[in-house]
C-alpha cells in the first residue's frame, strides 16, 4: 500500500511540529536546582510523634579548582511527617530541591524501630530518590552528623557517599544499608535489617564508622560492637580483606583474610519436626600480616590450627551472642523458611527454636604463606 | 519458523515485563502462581505450536486474506473485528502504562497531553507504514538493544544484594492451587507471534514447527517467566510485593552500577524498554489497523484522496479512544481491566484456532 506524498509530508510536519513543543520537556536548569545530598531525621523536640528534618545541600561554586573546600548549606524544619517538613523547606529556599541525588538518610538512632515503616513510606514513593540510597543510624542525633563537615572531604565530593560507596572506603568494619533492602529486611519475617552506625568525633572534624546496629520492630535496636560488626560482615558473605588478631599464650599474629565462604545447615530433632542445631562451616584463606615473633613456612599447620580455634571461638561468640537478644542478623530464620515447604506453622516453630538453638561452628583457615619476612 | 516469528515472541514478552502482567502474578504468589505458572508454560509453547500449523497451509498469507478466500463475509468480518479489538487494547493497555511511567519517573514535570501527543503522533506513523518496514524497525531495534539488555540481565542476575533466600521462599508456594487470571496472563506473554496473522504475507517460506522449536519457545518462556516474577521478588522481598505498583521499575532503581557513568540502572532500564514498548505499540495497532482496513474495506480502495482521507480518519479514532482512555483510566482501573483483558485472551484464542481449523478443512476439500 502507497501512501500519498501528502499525508507523508503531512505526518512529518506534525512529527517536527511535536518536537517543538517540548520546550525542554518542562526541563529546570542546573542553576535553578539545589541538589540534596543527604537528610536526616530526628525526633521533633517540640511536636508529639514528629520528625525534624534536616538537609545537607550542596552548595555550586565556579570550578572545582578555585575551591578549596566543599560548601554546604543545611535546612531544618520540624514537622509531622517527612513530605510534609520537606515541602515547607521548599518555601525556604528559591530554587527548586532536586532530591535525585539525595544519596544517603541518616536517622536518628531512636527512631529505629517499628514505627520506621510509616516515614520510610515516603522515600520509597517519591519516584526521584534512588532506592539504592544508603541508610545509616546516626549518634548523637542526625543533625550533628549531618552537619560534620569531615577535613578529609574534598571539594565535588561527599564524604557519607565515599564510606558507603564500596568505591573508596571498603573497610570489614562498615556495613551498607541500602533503603530497598531496608524495607525488605523490614517486611520480612525471619531476619533482622543491619545499618551502619555513624558517630561524630569530639571535635566534630571526622565521620567515624565503626559500629553496626540491628534493628528490631518490637525494641529499641541492639548496637553491635566494632568486632562484631567485623563478624557480621564476614558471616554475611561478600566482605574480604579482614584482618583477625589471633592470640594465645605463644603466638600473636594477624591473619589477613582474601578469600572466604560460608555454608551452613540445620540439623532437626529426633521427630524431625523443629531445627535442634546450626552446623556452620567457613572456609578462609589468607596470609599473616602481622606478628610478634618470627615464624616459620614449616609450622603453618600449626598455625592454621591456632587460628581456626580462635575464629571459631568468636564466631560462636557472635553468633550466641545475637541468640540471646533474639535477634537474627544473618537470616537464619528466613533461610529455614525458604527451605521448607509452605506452611503456617513454620514461622511459628522457628520461633520457638530458635532461642534454644545450638551453633557447631567449624573454620578451616588455610594459610598461604607467612607473608613477606619469616 | 523465521526468525521475525522468534521476534515478535520475544518483544511482546519483554513488553509485559514492565506491564501489568507481573503485577497480577505477583497479587497471587501465595494462591498458587508457580505452578500456574508452570502449565501456562506448557500451554504456550502448545499455543505457539497451533498457530503455526494452522497457517503451515497458508505461506504468504495473511488472516484477512484467508478468510475472504475460504469463509463467507459474515463470518469473517465479525471475526476481524473482534481481533482487531484484542489487538488494539493490547497496545493501549501498553501505551497507558508507559505514559504514565513516564510521567512519574522521567519527566514528572511534563504536561501529560505533550506526552501523549508525543506517544501517539510517532505511534501513528509507525502504524500506517508498511508491514514490511516494520519487521525492519522490529530487527533493527532489537539488534541494537541487544548489547544493553544483555548488560542489563548480567547486572540483574549477578547482583549481591539479590537474596536468594526470598526467591526460594517464593517457591515454597509451589503446593497451592492453580488460578485462571495467572494462567491468562502467562498465555499473554506468548501471543506475540500472533502478529503473523497479518505479518504473515511477507513470510513466504513454509514455517515448520518442530520439536527445536517447540524447546526454543519453551527455554524462552521459561527464562522470561522466571526472571519476570523471581528477580523482583529477590531484591524486593516476597513479604507485600504485591503492593508495590511497577515492580520492575523499582527492581531495577535498586541495582548500583558501581563504577557506571550514572549510578542508577534505572535509566538504562527505562531506555531500553521505552524503545521495546513503542515498537510493541506499532507492532499491535499495526496488526489491529490492517485488520481493521480489511472490516471497513478501506484496503481495496483504489489510491487517491478517498482512501487517504479514510486512513486518515481511522488514525484519528485510534489517537482518539488512546487519548480519552489514557486521561480517564486510574491505575486501579488498568490493573482491573487488564486482568479481564488477559481473562479473555485464552478464550479468543480458542475462538481463532477454531476458525482456522474451520478453513483448514475447507482448504483440503
Amino acid at each position: 500500500m502507497k501512501i500519498g506524498f501528502l499525508t507523508n509530508r503531512l505526518i512529518l510536519f506534525l512529527c517536527i511540529i511535536c518536537i517543538l513543543l517540548q520546550s525542554g520537556c518542562a526541563f529546570k536548569d542546573i542553576d535553578k536546582r539545589l541538589f540534596v545530598t543527604a537528610i536526616g531525621i530526628d525526633p521533633s523536640e517540640n511536636l508529639e510523634d514528629g520528625f525534624k528534618i534536616t538537609l545537607k545541600v550542596a552548595l555550586p561554586f565556579g570550578a572545582i579548582k578555585e575551591s578549596t573546600e566543599p560548601e554546604y548549606a543545611y535546612l531544618s524544619k520540624e514537622g509531622e511527617s517527612i513530605g510534609e517538613a520537606i515541602r515547607m523547606l521548599e518555601t525556604h529556599v528559591d530554587k527548586v530541591l532536586e532530591l535525585g541525588q539525595m544519596k544517603t538518610i541518616v536517622i536518628h538512632e531512636k527512631l529505629l524501630t517499628n514505627h520506621m515503616q510509616s516515614f520510610m513510606d515516603y522515600f520509597f514513593r517519591r519516584g526521584d530518590i534512588p532506592l539504592i540510597a544508603f541508610i545509616a543510624g546516626a549518634k548523637p542525633s542526625a543533625e550533628t552528623i549531618l552537619k560534620v563537615e569531615p577535613s578529609t572531604e574534598a571539594p565535588a565530593s561527599v564524604a557519607l557517599f565515599n564510606t558507603f560507596g564500596e568505591t573508596a572506603n571498603e573497610s570489614p568494619y562498615i556495613v551498607t544499608g541500602y533503603l530497598f533492602k531496608l524495607r525488605r529486611d523490614i517486611l520480612t519475617e525471619g531476619i533482622n535489617p543491619v545499618l551502619p552506625l555513624v558517630e561524630a568525633s569530639e571535635e566534630r572534624d571526622q565521620l567515624i564508622v565503626n559500629n553496626a546496629i540491628v534493628v528490631d520492630k518490637k525494641k529499641e535496636p541492639y548496637e553491635l560492637t566494632s568486632t562484631e560488626t567485623k563478624y557480621f560482615n564476614t558471616l554475611s558473605d561478600g566482605a574480604r580483606g579482614f584482618t583477625y588478631h589471633i592470640k594465645n599464650d605463644e603466638h600473636r599474629f594477624l591473619l589477613n583474610i582474601s578469600q572466604h565462604n560460608v555454608t551452613y545447615q540445620f540439623v532437626p530433632d529426633e521427630k524431625l519436626s523443629t531445627p535442634q542445631k546450626i552446623i556452620m562451616h567457613i572456609k578462609v584463606k589468607g596470609i599473616i600480616g602481622e606478628s610478634q615473633e618470627s615464624l616459620s613456612l614449616s609450622n603453618l599447620d600449626e598455625y592454621n590450627q591456632l587460628a581456626s580455634e580462635e575464629m571459631e571461638k568468636k564466631v560462636l561468640h557472635f553468633l550466641t551472642t545475637m541468640q540471646e537478644e533474639n535477634l537474627d542478623p544473618l537470616g537464619f530464620g528466613l533461610h529455614y523458611r525458604a527451605t521448607r515447604l509452605h506452611d503456617p506453622d513454620v514461622l511459628t516453630t522457628w520461633k520457638r527454636a530458635y532461642p534454644d538453638l545450638e551453633f557447631s561452628v567449624t573454620v578451616d583457615v588455610i594459610l598461604q604463606g607467612t607473608g613477606s619476612i619469616e | 519458523m523465521s526468525r521475525f516469528v522468534y521476534f515478535l515472541l520475544i518483544i511482546n514478552m519483554a513488553a509485559n515485563l514492565i506491564a501489568s502482567g507481573p503485577r497480577i502474578l505477583f497479587a497471587k504468589s501465595e494462591d498458587g502462581a508457580i505452578i500456574t505458572m508452570i502449565m501456562a508454560l506448557f500451554f504456550g509453547v502448545f499455543m505457539n505450536w497451533a498457530l503455526i500449523n494452522s497457517f503451515k497451509a497458508f505461506p504468504g498469507k495473511n488472516l484477512p486474506q484467508i478468510l475472504s478466500t475460504y469463509v463467507s463475509k459474515w463470518v469473517s468480518i465479525p471475526a476481524l473485528l473482534v481481533l482487531g479489538t484484542i489487538w488494539y487494547i493490547a497496545g493501549l493497555q501498553t501505551l497507558i502504562t508507559y505514559i504514565d511511567i513516564m510521567l512519574r519517573y522521567l519527566t514528572p514535570e511534563m504536561s501529560i497531553y505533550i506526552i501523549i501527543g508525543m506517544f501517539v503522533l510517532t505511534i501513528s506513523f509507525g502504524v500506517i507504514m508498511q508491514s514490511r518496514s516494520i519487521l525492519y524497525i522490529l530487527e533493527l531495534v532489537l539488534v541494537m538493544l541487544l548489547p544493553g539488555v544483555v548488560y542489563y540481565l548480567l547486572k540483574l542476575y549477578f547482583e549481591k544484594q539479590l537474596s536468594w533466600d526470598q526467591v526460594t521462599l517464593a517457591m515454597s508456594y509451589i503446593d497451592n492451587p492453580p488460578d485462571y487470571t495467572v494462567f491468562s496472563t502467562i498465555a499473554f506473554l506468548f501471543v506475540g507471534s500472533f502478529d503473523i496473522i497479518i505479518f504473515n504475507s511477507l513470510l513466504k517460506k513454509k514455517m515448520v514447527f518442530g520439536i527445536k522449536q517447540a524447546l526454543i519457545v519453551f527455554f524462552l518462556g521459561a527464562f522470561v517467566i522466571f526472571t519476570s516474577y523471581f528477580i523482583p521478588i529477590g531484591m524486593l522481598g516476597f513479604e507485600k510485593i504485591e503492593a508495590v505498583l511497577y515492580p520492575w521499575l523499582i527492581t531495577s532503581d535498586s541495582i548500583r552500577m558501581k563504577f557506571g557513568i550514572i549510578e542508577r540502572v534505572i535509566f538504562i532500564f527505562l531506555l531500553i524498554f521505552l524503545a521495546i514498548a513503542f515498537l510493541n505499540i506499532i507492532l499491535h495497532w499495526h496488526v489491529s489497523f490492517k485488520l481493521f482496513e480489511n472490516v471497513f474495506g478501506v484496503k481495496n480502495m483504489s489510491a487517491g484522496m478517498k482512501k487517504n482521507i479514510s486512513i486518515g480518519i481511522m488514525v484519528v479514532v485510534f489517537w482518539t479512544i488512546a487519548i480519552f482512555a489514557t486521561l480517564k483510566v486510574t491505575e486501579y482501573d488498568l490493573f482491573l481491566y487488564s486482568k479481564y483483558y488477559f481473562n479473555s485472551i485464552p478464550i479468543s484464542f480458542l475462538g481463532l484456532m477454531l476458525l482456522m481449523w474451520l478453513v483448514n478443512r475447507r482448504a483440503k476439500l
